[in-house]
């Protein structure tokens, strides 16, 4: 019930349980001029509790040491793309991964400043405590004292060599499987201790333990459901994990209910009760229910326009935090004629690209786009301007210097023999410089290829845009010429996400002429620009052998810069994930190499 | 009256296969993978996605596809979804009550509206009453649900802040609470979807009975000298519901489909949202699970439609 006095007015709206609009309408229905309101606002604001950032929180936030497990009632979070599976091989997205990752837990967890957090393990391996291979072949993980399933029994070293035998086996058609198949062997060698031994000496020896995609389930209930009976279990619906909570009820594509679990094994967390992950509707609506409303404490993934989250905030019912993995937006060019078929194919290897081929064109194509103004009025605050393919952790970015030059634009293009026209179009041996730009269909898409294609059209090339709906765009059907990797297209627009900080190997594997999609391989490979460099090649293969870690880094540095100068690439966006949390909301720490929901034992009401 | 009904029963049979054949053929040849989201996410190689396709049988030849499906269909069997891994019939099962009691609340609102609507309008033709009716059916008819949702969130979620946006299935309470929190969120999905329904039945009701005002026995009713309330109500009423009745039979399907959009708008976990869930992530097993509940539907009510105007109308004699 409020109470009518200035004072405790003030004290609602620092606390978030009343939002800006209230205490205006109830201050001026007092009767209090609106000059004193505004005032009063003002020096609310300026102790940053009343909302209106945007934010990665954990460094505003005080430390919380709760004295009891429990006790903070209900958390209400809202997915606007419902769970559809708790099993953490068969997600299908980060909606089902967040899911999943309410009851289950994975050894240990990257924070967003790329370091190792243990959860299930005791230490974590390193050189000196001699349970890492200095040749990258093998690492020991310990396990936990003490750590209890949901149904009692205690986690032990069976279960994570269960896990790699579960997600190896074919049959089981678990989506996580590419992950697993570097290692060798998991063998269990103490009650809480196994080795892993990798098929080739590795940098990466922590994934795909340290990844969403390494979340341990419980040997003794998919013991009987392995391979084709996986889908039979009924833990898929009812999951059995070691996480701090418990499922209570799952209804797929709809709801997900837990409850706390009394023998979690970290001291005196988790702090909510109970949880209700509510799946549905649209980004736009699940923003004004945490935003506006305030019918819920989160929702995720807010891919809503930049303008609009930021003016919803500023009603201080709720703030938006961000997390960034590295996700990037980006534009291919095609290295092969999409124009000209060959033995039934287009796009093909034996047809190089009329004017891509010139580097010289291409640089001046990277040097026209606005990547600022892409960034700046489409994706306000969510986003940075991109310079490098591989962004993140910044042990991996060299230098950038990259401006916009129209001049220099069109210097080059003059240079490389493309003149304008009568019409203003760029000409060369009678042949216009047209270019079709391909993307999915989604808005901010659309309107970033607007952009694009009024900078493109100032330097005199006609450009004709074609969006084509996500599903078929990123569908692998070899059948259809619209996808990624057919790539019948001059341009083509999408985005990247990582696997993990150190993943840069299988990252740029778009760039390796061994992964070159055409009609032999039925396109089912992943350098969709058909980028052919023999240099590349070599740095990529040294790479993937590279043992040290300062000299990886290098190597990263080097692959990212020739990315660049040789324009390969197009780099755009630095996009994060967004969500949006109620202001009483604490601990919410994001990741972008990690669920969104990883911390949430820590999370906290005040 | 029995023989019609097991020849229409028996029909029924060959038409659901029919029509399960269009569907699967037009969802089949669509482009689009049911791994689409797979091809962003780094850690799953391009050959897993084949094998993955050829695991749950996408690649098969679509003949063999189809005849897999209509086997398992007949034994009971409908098939295991692509995205959940969990057999579609309990998919559609746990969703069914969600959208019954959605549409089922909002169709008996939208009776209570339109009926006595249309009769009044029809009775007192012309009037001011006549006209606002017929205005506002024109304008529910013509405003479609997506935008007549939006609007009642904006309006009552947004500015007043009187009912949830959110319909949930997990309501916090008991015995009368609980009703009085179901009756709060199932307000405006209620009520956008009575509103559009109304306003077409309004515009028949008032069509029907304006036709039967006018006969010799309404009139000879009048001479009689009945009141004009007994004449509208015993007389007029029950003799120019049965074409409604008919047609009202006939709109249930229509209903069906007119929830989804209603459904994905106030996240009412039904098999209208399940439906477009499962396009969206190109799930087959699902959507023909679904689009066939719709199918058996269209074809239970057009026959309870014929049975219902051979009862209420003793000159039909079906045979």
């Amino acid at each position: 019930m409020l109470d009518w006095t200035t004072k405790s007015l003030l004290e609602d709206l620092k606390s978030g349980r009343i939002s800006r609009r209230q205490f205006i309408a109830a201050m001026t229905r007092v009767g209090i001029p609106i000059g004193v309101v505004s005032t009063l606002l003002a020096s609310c604001t300026s102790d940053g509790e009343s909302g209106g950032r945007i934010t990665t929180p954990s460094a505003n936030d005080a430390p919380f040491e709760p004295k009891q497990r429990g006790g903070g009632g209900q958390l209400k979070m809202l997915y606007w793309q419902a769970p559809s599976t708790l099993n953490p091989h068969m997600t299908r997205g980060t909606k089902d991964v967040d899911a999943a990752s309410l009851f289950y837990e994975q050894l240990l967890y990257i924070d967003a400043d790329a370091n190792f957090v243990p959860r299930l393990i005791t230490e974590l391996p390193t050189f000196e405590n001699g349970m890492l291979d200095r040749e990258g072949k093998w690492v020991i993980w310990k396990l936990k004292q003490g750590v209890q399933w949901h149904d009692g029994k205690p986690l032990t070293a069976e279960d994570v060599v269960f896990n790699w035998e579960y997600a190896s086996d074919p049959n089981t058609a678990a989506i996580t499987q590419g992950t697993y198949t570097r290692i060798r062997s998991v063998e269990k060698i103490g009650e809480l201790e196994v080795r892993v031994t990798f098929k080739e000496p590795t940098l990466d020896w922590s994934s795909p333990w340290s990844t969403s995609n390494g979340m341990i389930i419980p040997r003794h209930l998919y013991q009987s459901f392995k391979g084709k009976e996986s889908r039979n279990a009924p833990t898929n619906l009812r999951p059995v994990g070691t996480g701090a909570y418990k499922i209570v009820e799952f209804r797929p594509d709809d709801l997900v209910l837990a409850e706390i679990n009394p023998s979690y094994h970290l001291e005196n967390r988790p702090f909510f009760d109970r949880i209700e992950l509510k799946g549905g509707g649209d980004a736009a609506g699940a923003a004004r229910a945490v935003l506006q409303s305030g019918e819920y404490d989160f929702a995720w993934n807010l891919q809503v326009d930049g303008n609009q989250l930021e003016k919803m905030e500023q009603e201080g019912v709720g703030v938006i935090v961000k997390g960034s993995g590295g996700t990037i937006e980006h534009v291919l060019l095609n290295f092969t004629d999409p124009n000209t078929e060959v033995d039934g194919e287009r796009s093909s290897l034996k047809v190089p690209h009329p004017f891509f081929s010139d580097v010289k064109v291409r640089q001046a194509f990277a040097l026209a786009i606005d990547r600022k103004t892409i960034v700046e009025r489409l994706y306000v605050k969510t986003a940075s301007v991109a310079q490098f393919y591989v962004w993140a952790p910044k042990k991996y970015v060299p230098e950038g210097n990259w401006r916009r030059d129209i001049e220099k634009a069109n210097m080059l293009l003059d240079d490389a023999g493309w003149k304008r026209g009568a019409d203003g179009t760029r000409m060369k041996d009678g042949k216009k410089m047209k270019v079709l730009f391909q993307t999915s269909v989604n808005k901010l898409r659309q309107d970033t290829q607007a952009v694009i294609k009024k900078d493109l059209e100032s330097l005199g090339i006609e450009v004709e845009l074609k969006a084509i709906i996500a599903d078929v765009f990123f569908s692998g059907d070899p059948t259809n010429h619209d996808t990624l990797m057919h790539f019948y297209a001059d341009m083509e627009m999408f985005t990247q996400e990582r696997a993990g900080p150190d993943d840069p190997v299988l990252f740029m594997q778009s760039f390796d002429s061994s992964q070159l999609p055409q009609k032999s391989n039925k396109w089912a490979k992943l350098n969709y620009s058909r980028y052919v460099n023999k240099e590349f090649d070599a740095l990529h293969e040294a790479a993937g052998k590279e043992l040290d870690p300062g000299k990886f880094a290098e190597l990263v540095k080097k692959m990212n810069q020739m990315l660049v100068d040789d324009v390969a690439v197009i780099p755009l966006v630095e996009r994060s994930d967004v969500s949006g949390a109620r202001t009483n909301l604490r601990g919410v720490q994001l990741s972008g190499w990690a669920s969104t929901l990883w911390m949430l034992p820590f999370w906290h009401r005040v | 009256m029995t023989k019609f009904l097991v020849r229409r029963l028996l029909i029924a049979v060959p038409t659901l296969l029919g029509i399960s054949l269009v569907l699967f053929a037009v969802i089949a040849l669509a482009p689009g993978d049911p791994f689409a989201d797979l091809a962003q996410n780094p850690n799953v190689p391009p050959e897993l996605r084949v094998q993955l396709r050829q695991q749950l049988g996408i690649d098969d030849p679509l003949h063999i596809q189809y005849f897999r499906w209509a086997t398992s269909m007949a034994r009971g069997n409908w098939g295991i979804s692509f995205v959940n891994r969990i057999p579609v019939a309990d998919l559609i099962w746990g969703r069914l009550p969600a959208t019954l009691f959605v549409v089922g609340t909002s169709y008996v609102v939208a009776l209570l509206i339109a009926i006595p609507t249309g009769i009044i309008s029809a009775v007192k033709q012309y009037s001011w009453w006549d006209n606002i009716a017929t205005t506002f059916a024109f304008l529910g008819y013509s405003l479609p649900t997506f935008f007549t949702g939006l609007l009642f969130i904006l309006i009552f979620t947004v500015k007043l802040g009187w009912l949830p946006e959110v319909y949930t299935t997990n309501i916090p309470a008991t015995g009368w609470r609980w009703a009085i929190f179901m009756l709060r969120q199932a307000a405006m999905p209620v009520a956008v979807l009575a509103l559009f329904q109304a306003a077409e039945l309004a515009r028949f009701v008032r069509a029907s009975v304006l036709e039967v005002l006018h006969l010799d026995y309404v009139r000879t009713a009048r001479a009689k000298g009945l009141r004009e309330r007994r004449v509208i109500t015993f007389h007029v009423v029950r003799n120019a519901l049965i074409p409604v009745v008919t047609i009202m039979a006939l709109q249930v399907p229509g209903i069906f489909t007119g929830a989804l959009v209603t459904e994905q708008i106030f996240r009412v976990p039904g098999i209208g949202s399940l439906l477009i869930r499962s396009l969206n992530s190109h799930d087959t097993p699902v959507v023909m699970g679904v689009f066939f509940t719709y199918s058996i539907l269209v074809v239970l009510f057009t026959l309870a439609a014929d049975i219902a105007y051979g009862i209420l109308d003793p000159r039909i004699r079906y045979d």
